[in-house]
């Protein structure tokens, strides 16, 4: 019995599938990020971590409301 | 209806709802009236052939690298044991944390000290940490405490207060293997080693995905860093282990809270600065991997785009050598690793896919997934058998190859494509299951 044909076939599926749920996943991920608590309306104070901007031009890169960001 | 019966008559549904969904695309492909223009055929031909070429380079290049880095592996014990300050920062780690400090009491060293950064936790952090706080003989525990503002910052603090020339930092959820300190401290004997990255295994191998994981940490992780080490060129000092000389710290100016990635920003720093970066597989960290797939995806987000912010930041380096064109390389590397890599995985598999299906070119396709799996199956077994891993691993390479790899690489590529555009991200927290 050729098992040449059903192997390529289990293979195509697999990839496809794991692709399709790579993508659900990551959709999932953001998804539920999004739900975690933000920072209060007026408040400076981050939730979890400064904000990370990126300067352009910069060797560095800033933090919003960091005194100890490079100048 | 009992939970665990729920969970599997909902995944058995998914399972049949994926591969419907697949076996119609399948079909689709298959019976697709248009035809791609030959120029596009022969482009992408060529362009999965270049793949597959890299991949072969890039097994052999790291394995033989890194077997250099094994023979180059001098055991003998250093002439010196000088005192070692072990940095622990930790911000809710009330569940862990008295694992890890008794782990860390169990080390086999002459003189140290156990430095416990509790970084404005919420939770009995404190509390458990200080019920070691004292003297243990040759060792010392300390807590302090302090507003919470980050790892970097919590680790910045215990350096400024470590009493040694030798610094470990390590994670508040890790455990460190009894000779840890013994087999690292050896490669400060050369003056020019500032710091050593130790080797991570996960320690919850408790599902398929964090199974696979632990095979990652010792084949895609560890073997990297190896053959890394062979040039003191290692780019990522882990989370979970580094071992650092104070005054090269010192002299770069601690970790810097401007990227994601802060472990890797020093190491880069390290680098630039003319120190060596070397890594000592018998300093060993064991940290719980995530259990849950969500879970995983946060993480190597987080891996992703700090990885990027770190060589955007230093990326004056990548067009100029005058440093050390060691530099220069290593960030060429991790562009190729964090971008292309991912970027080519996912490309090359949905254009395998595509054509395989469309002109029904079986033989090929079963071929190039044998020897990927062969790949992966011999690199997964050097790896197993030089870090005196479990054997039980290495089948796992299988699933390794159709599973967990592309589904982390289309993770990395949705994160640097969000980096690319800049949208914002906070750092969050991983929660802790408790099983070290």
């Amino acid at each position: 019995m050729d098992v040449v044909p059903y192997l390529s076939a289990v293979i195509l599926i697999s990839t496809i599938a794991t692709i399709f749920l790579a993508v659900l996943s990551y959709a999932a991920f953001k998804l539920r990020d999004k739900r975690r608590p933000k920072a209060k309306k007026g408040s400076s104070e981050p939730v979890y971590f400064h904000r990370y901007r990126n300067r352009p031009g910069a060797e560095g890169a800033k933090v919003e409301g960091d005194p100890e960001a490079p100048a | 209806m009992p939970a665990k019966l729920r969970y599997g008559v909902l995944a058995c549904l998914l399972l049949v709802g994926i591969t419907g969904l697949s076996l119609g695309l399948y079909e689709l492909l298959r019976d697709a009236r248009f035809e791609l223009p030959s120029t596009f055929l022969s482009v992408a031909t060529w362009m999965l052939f270049g793949f597959l070429v890299l991949l072969i380079l890039r097994y052999i290049g790291l394995l033989w690298f890194s077997y250099l880095n094994h023979l180059e592996r001098d055991d003998a014990e250093p002439t010196s044991l000088p005192p070692v300050t072990i940095l622990v920062p930790a911000y809710n780690e009330g569940a862990v944390i008295q694992g890890s400090i008794r782990s860390l009491l169990q080390l086999d060293y002459p003189r140290y000290e156990i430095l416990v950064i509790d970084d404005g936790s919420k939770d009995d952090t404190t509390v458990k940490a200080s019920v070691y706080a004292g003297d243990h003989g040759r060792a010392t525990v300390r807590v302090i405490t302090k507003p919470n503002g980050g790892k970097a910052r919590a680790l910045n603090t215990g350096i400024s207060q470590a009493t040694s020339e030798f610094i470990l930092c390590m994670d508040g959820d890790s455990a460190l293997h009894p000779q840890t300190l013994r087999r690292a401290i050896r490669h400060f004997q050369n003056p020019a080693t500032g710091a050593v990255a130790g080797s991570v295994k996960v320690v919850n191998r408790t599902n398929l995905l964090s199974s696979l994981q632990a095979l990652e940490y010792i084949e895609g992780l560890n073997m990297v860093r190896a053959a890394q080490g062979f040039f003191r060129l290692v780019n990522i000092i882990p989370g979970p282990i580094g071992i650092f000389r104070k005054s090269a710290l010192q002299k770069v100016g601690g970790y810097d809270h401007d990227t994601f990635a802060e472990d890797c920003d020093l190491t880069l720093k390290l680098l630039i600065e003319g120190w060596q970066v070397n890594y000592e597989p018998g300093a060993i960290a064991y940290t719980e991997a995530p259990e849950q797939m969500l879970d995983l995806l946060k993480q190597r987000y987080r891996w992703t785009r700090g990885i990027l912010q770190a060589i955007s930041k230093h990326k004056r380096r990548l067009v100029d050598p005058r440093g050390g064109f060691g530099v220069t390389f290593t960030l060429w590397y991790m562009i190729f690793e964090g971008i292309l890599w991912p970027s080519m995985n996912v490309f090359g598999n949905v254009l395998f896919v595509f054509i395989a299906a469309r002109y029904g070119t079986a033989l090929p396709l079963v071929l190039w997934w044998a020897q990927l799996t062969v790949l992966d199956l011999a690199a997964a077994l050097y790896c197993v058998v030089v870090e005196e891993e479990s054997l039980l691993l290495v089948p796992y390479a299988i699933f390794y190859r159709a599973f967990f790899a592309l589904t982390i690489d289309v993770a990395k590529l949705f994160a640097t494509f969000e980096e690319l555009f800049k949208l914002r991200m906070d750092w969050g927290k991983l929660e802790r299951i408790g099983r070290i």
